[in-house]
């Protein structure tokens, strides 16, 4: 049975879902001035890692390999975000940035990484190998890959104006082009 | 170099969107090197500065 349709719906899905999680964390970093720290930034790559592998199948070819480098990224991503919890794990040790729904944006960064993985897994298995995919990309794809990229650039432009070409602080508190621009 | 990172990352979605095969897999290796080459020293050195 062929299952590559419904696939191809799940990991423009997810892709869209990530982007989503991105444009929330942007919001609370220009709303609340919940500056991204330098885990934060890692993790925000992560979620492009993770895109490359679904966005590989939707636009190269569709293949287990790249669901595999799906679950590469997400166990590196889930490693950063189980490393933020633990720093905050012990009561009383306070939080990094503000709860979204009750929980930190680590926090959900995890639950959403091991639900992606588990969804390459059982994808991995179902899916049917395409060698190329010469097909042009649809009106949706095409959309997404432009919100994809949006939000990329402005995550870099972000990054820039944040950390400049240096290691971001571990707990920043103002942007460092913003502070040389005023000195 | 959070900012290479992002930077490299924009070279590798542009050339997956123009489905240039071989090299978007491969600078995608090198993006996932360079990111464990940040992270590991990161956490080690938040590791050697906790007093236990």
């Amino acid at each position: 049975m062929n299952y590559n349709k419904l696939l191809n719906f799940f990991d423009m899905l997810i892709i869209v879902a990530l982007c989503t999680t991105l444009l929330i964390a942007f919001s609370y970093q220009f709303t609340v001035n919940d500056l991204p720290c330098a885990m934060c930034v890692m993790s925000r790559m992560g979620v492009y890692a993770m895109s490359f592998g679904l966005l590989a199948n939707l636009l190269l070819s569709r293949n287990t390999k790249n669901y595999l480098l799906v679950i590469i990224a997400g166990l590196i991503q889930m490693a950063i975000s189980l490393e933020f919890i633990v720093r905050h794990i012990v009561p009383g040790s306070g939080s990094y940035g503000s709860p979204v729904f009750g929980l930190h944006m680590y926090s959900w960064n995890f639950i959403f990484t091991v639900l992606i993985i588990i969804y390459c897994c059982i994808a991995g298995l179902i899916s049917n190998n395409i060698s190329n995919n010469q097909n042009k990309p649809t009106l949706i794809l095409k959309l997404i890959i432009a919100l994809l990229f949006l939000t990329l650039f402005a995550n870099t432009i972000s990054t820039f104006v944040e950390c400049g070409i240096y290691s971001c602080p571990s707990d920043p508190h103002s942007y460092w082009l913003l502070d040389l621009l005023h000195r | 170099m959070p900012l290479l990172l992002f930077i490299l990352l924009n070279i590798i979605f542009f050339t997956l969107y123009n489905r240039t095969k071989y090299l978007s897999y491969t600078l995608f290796g090198v993006f996932l090197i360079l990111w464990l080459a940040i992270f590991i020293p990161h956490t080690i050195h938040y590791i050697a500065n906790v007093n236990f």
